[in-house]
């Protein structure tokens, strides 16, 4: 264009839309020669108008004349150079179009120049989001492990609270079992306490009896007195016989009476019980027996699994005066360790004797086996019943519960061990043997005067020459003075050393010396198991008997090697 | 973290690097787990960082050639220095690339390679000394790179390999290797924060000028006229003299600041070329409103105590254990003698904690809220807790 009007070239200076300043428009060469004419000519532009003047161009070493304009908004038309043939100012008219285009594109230029200006800015910028969403996924995935987390703590904490909130009642039930623990445990002690002080009571009455029974007896036997004074005889040896019945069964709670034990079948036992069982309940009371056939024989002395069942049998009934059911039944048990919590673990029979009558309440549940304790008006019953089951039950190795409700009846459970042999042997003691009369010398120790002297007086009774020792020492010593006896009778459990004891002596030094254990205990301690025993009180056919019972094994027979 | 700092201006290297191996382990009573470098050129480097690894096999040693040194009150050019650290409250990891030149990403994934930080999440904090060999060039976009390899999880500090401004061969450390056209790193993983301080005392002193033609680090015009002549024009109001075949005293103290918005990029002018012409130290963006620029010592002071201070803050309360220095060659070539006054603002607030450090050309310093990683006339503080 500049050559078409005759110049070397066009120059168009814009002020810079931000800083003001004269600057080539875009498009324009953007690097002037420079130096002084240049900085003159810039100069001079501020006044406006339209002068002329030289310049360096197109570079530092060449000058070139300059027309300039200056449009009344700042713009500079250079021609440069040549002959022009129109001045600058003539075509500012017709450059209006281009010079708003240029005045745009300058302000694009200079917006776009800020914008690399910036540029580090925006790419740093850029790097900061692309190191936060970075940062951002990796919170995330923390995030993800934190709600993880979290979770897990308020689970633990919901556990926590709930443990919390339930600690109270937990803590009260833990109280409650605790007592009823210890309840159980003072009631253990107190019924344990209650069975020593019994089974001693019930020693000593022993011994009180049986000077009474004995004497009362000889006086029966020899018919002492007129009509009348044997009757009074008669009277007091039944009251005598009670009292011992008495003392039996506070022996049997105590778990101190004599027992028998032997394999028994329980079928068999209550068949033959039924009959009694069925008159002792009356017509208003059904009895129902179910035992199944294969139920294996128990361990159990059967005298007084008898009396048991028959004490356990009134009870039902006194418990249905209206009348109602009675029902025994049976079933094999497998004890497992730590589901008992008394029996220890193994094979037990358990013996049911359920009643639809009035029931217990709680009260009378938990002391219902205390001796001495009955519902049942006065002179209806001893109180011992109950508490003797449960004595003989503890006795044989089995236990004995009590379910009860008021108004819903009662269920007596008695776990008796499975015996290991066949039914109807016997592990006590054989039968009484028929009476015998006796000879030779009976050696009777026993440290209560008035017993001893009963007995002496009923073996001598019964044949024997009898020698009396207060104790086994002075039996000891007898022996050492040369007695040989024939026959020993002694007391168990005396001051010093005990009658079995001093069996186990005498028999060592007289072969086959037939001895018999007289005792008011059932204690098996330091007994040997081929000792029989007889207990306190006995009458003299009950002693005959004993010593009779004797004789087939151990003939009485001098002894000619009696060891000094 | 344990530190221990030493000096020595023994000229020999493998003596030099005996007794800074001796003097850290004594200062930290064990050997050091990790050893910062900085060497003047006139040392043989090889010697000097083979015998430091000889006396301390254990350590990772990184570091660079310098344009000027100092620990604590000893400050020249010519020194060797260095500092060591140990402790198990942190963990050290190095990271190399051997050619800047080839890209400035793949050199921040070839040295990020070598951090664990990035995946062991132990110690909080990830910081990481960076030297790198600035006649390679792309240390500006380095540490971007590094920025945008690390998901902006690591503060970066360091600078520009030196040789005294003579900007002929420039060298960076690792362990024995002197590699040159390489940048290396020290990964720090620590269990207590780094603080970084950075602050440069120039201010606009000029009118603005528009970029009217710039060619990468060649500025060509300022306002449509050779850029030189806006330097001299402004040379001449403000009574000085710029000379064209020697303008570096003139630019020691006449800078160009690239306008950002909120602060200015600087920029160090080196030469004038015979079109008028300036050839910067790094690239200036065409169209751009730039300013000459202008520092005194004072201000030079101020800035180096207000970097000491905001490092210090981000200590969070922890006392100083050591700090580094990194300023450039042309501020101490600019101050003078007063560059001391500039050392010593900062040392005075580091309450008895060592300082070492040295003149860069060019300093690093990527941190919380500074996003500006490559810097030119800038001082840059590293304080590191005890």
């Amino acid at each position: 264009m500049a050559q078409r009007l005759g110049a070397l070239d066009l120059l168009i200076l814009l002020p810079d839309p931000e800083l003001g300043i004269l600057r080539p428009a875009p498009g324009f060469r953007q690097t002037l020669p420079g130096g002084s004419t240049w900085t003159e000519l810039l100069g001079r532009c501020a006044g406006g108008g339209e002068f002329r003047a030289t310049i360096a161009y197109p570079d530092v070493q060449r000058l070139s004349p300059a027309d300039v304009f200056i449009t009344p908004d700042g713009a500079v038309l250079m021609l440069i150079g040549g002959q022009p043939r129109v001045r600058a100012s003539e075509l500012a008219g017709a450059a209006g179009l281009v010079l708003a285009l240029l005045r745009s594109e300058a302000r694009e230029d200079a917006a776009s120049a800020s914008a690399r200006a910036s540029g580090d800015v925006t790419r740093r910028a850029t790097a900061l989001a692309s190191s936060l969403d970075r940062a951002r996924a990796d919170l995330a995935k923390n995030a993800a492990a934190l709600r993880d987390a979290l979770s897990d703590a308020a689970r633990l904490n919901d556990e926590l609270r709930l443990l919390n909130e339930t600690l109270e009642q937990r803590v009260r039930n833990e109280i409650a079992e605790r007592a009823k623990a210890e309840d159980a445990l003072r009631q253990a002690q107190k019924m344990e306490a209650i069975g020593r002080l019994t089974g001693g009571v019930a020693h000593d009455f022993n011994n009180l009896l049986s000077p009474i029974i004995g004497s009362l007896d000889m006086l029966v036997r020899r018919g002492v007195g007129g009509e009348r004074e044997q009757r009074l005889v008669d009277g007091a040896l039944q009251s005598a016989e009670r009292a011992k019945i008495l003392v039996q069964r506070l022996l049997a709670f105590a778990r101190r009476q004599p027992l028998q034990p032997g394999a028994v079948d329980l079928n068999q036992l209550v068949r033959d019980m039924a009959q009694l069982i069925a008159s002792t309940m009356g017509a208003t009371v059904e009895v129902r027996v179910e035992l199944p056939d294969d139920l294996p024989p128990v361990t159990a002395d059967a005298n007084q699994l008898e009396m048991a069942l028959l004490n356990l049998a009134v009870n039902a009934r006194d418990a249905m005066p209206g009348g109602g059911m009675l029902k025994i039944s049976a079933e094999p048990e497998q004890v497992i360790p730590g589901k008992s919590h008394r029996l220890r673990a193994g094979r037990y029979v358990r013996l049911s004797v359920s009643d639809t009558g009035v029931g217990m309440d709680e009260a009378t549940l938990s002391r219902a086996i205390e001796p001495f304790f009955s519902t049942k008006g006065v002179g209806s019953g001893t109180g011992l019943g109950l508490s003797m089951v449960h004595g003989l039950a503890l006795q044989q190795n089995g236990d004995l519960a009590i379910t009860s409700r008021e108004g819903a009846g009662t269920t007596v459970d008695l776990w008796l061990p499975v015996s290991g042999a066949p039914a109807g042997a016997n592990d006590g003691p054989g039968n009484a043997a028929e009476p015998l009369r006796g000879s030779g010398t009976a050696l009777l120790v026993d440290d209560e005067d008035l017993v001893r002297m009963c007995t002496a007086q009923m073996l001598m009774e019964l044949g024997y020459r009898v020698e009396e020792a207060n104790s086994a020492e002075a039996a000891l010593r007898l022996l050492d003075a040369g007695l040989c006896p024939d026959l020993l009778v002694t007391d168990h459990i005396m001051p010093g050393m005990s009658g079995a004891q001093l069996a186990r002596l005498l028999t060592s030094r007289i072969q086959d010396l037939p001895v018999l254990i007289v005792s008011g205990y059932a204690e098996a301690d330091g007994v040997p198991a081929g000792i029989p025993r007889l207990c306190k009180p006995f009458r003299q056919a009950e002693l005959a008997a004993s010593i009779a019972a004797l004789m087939p094994t151990t003939a009485i027979r001098r002894r000619k090697d009696v060891r000094q | 973290m344990q530190t221990a700092a030493a000096s020595t201006d023994v000229r020999d290297a493998r003596e030099a690097g005996r007794r800074l191996a001796a003097n850290i382990t004594r200062g930290l009573g064990r050997e050091p787990q990790a050893l910062m470098v900085f060497a003047a050129p006139s040392y043989d480097h090889e010697a000097l960082l083979d015998e430091l690894a000889n006396c301390c096999p254990e350590a990772l040693v990184v570091g660079a050639s310098s344009a000027g040194e100092f620990m604590n009150h000893q400050r020249g050019e010519g020194l060797a220095c260095a500092l060591g650290l140990a402790g198990d409250d942190a963990r050290f990891g190095v990271g190399v690339a051997r050619d800047v030149a080839g890209g400035a990403a793949e050199a921040a994934r070839q040295i990020t390679s070598g951090f664990t930080g990035l995946v062991d999440f132990a110690f909080p904090h990830r910081s990481a000394l960076v030297m790198a060999d600035a006649l390679a060039g792309h240390a500006d976009l380095l540490v971007d790179e590094l920025t945008l390899a690390t998901g902006g999880q690591y503060q970066f500090f360091g600078g520009g390999a030196g040789d005294n401004a003579a900007f002929q061969r420039t060298s960076v450390f690792l362990g024995r290797e002197v590699l040159n056209g390489a940048a290396v790193a020290l990964e720090m993983l620590t269990a207590k924060p780094v603080g970084i301080g950075v602050r440069h005392g120039w201010t606009p002193a000029s009118a603005p000028f528009r970029v009217t033609e710039a060619d990468g680090m060649r500025l060509i015009s300022l306002n449509g006229l050779p850029a030189a002549e806006a330097f001299e024009t402004y040379a001449a109001t403000t009574g000085q003299s710029l000379d064209r075949a020697a303008p570096i005293p003139f630019f020691l103290h006449n800078i160009l600041g690239v306008e950002t918005g909120e602060s200015h990029r600087l920029r160090v002018p080196l030469a004038v070329l015979p079109d008028g012409s300036i050839l910067c130290a790094a690239e200036v963006p065409e169209g751009a409103v730039v300013y000459i620029m202008r520092a005194s010592v004072a201000s030079a002071v101020e800035a180096a105590q207000e970097a000491t201070q905001a490092a210090l803050a981000a200590l969070g309360g922890l006392k100083p254990q050591a700090a580094l220095f990194f300023d450039c060659v042309a501020t101490r070539l600019r101050m003078g003698d007063h560059f001391s006054e500039e050392v010593a603002s900062v040392r005075e607030q580091l309450a008895g904690a060592d300082l070492v450090g040295c003149n860069t050309h060019g300093q690093i310093a990527r941190a919380e809220g500074q996003f500006e990683g490559f810097h030119n006339c800038t001082a840059v503080v590293v304080v590191v807790p005890a």
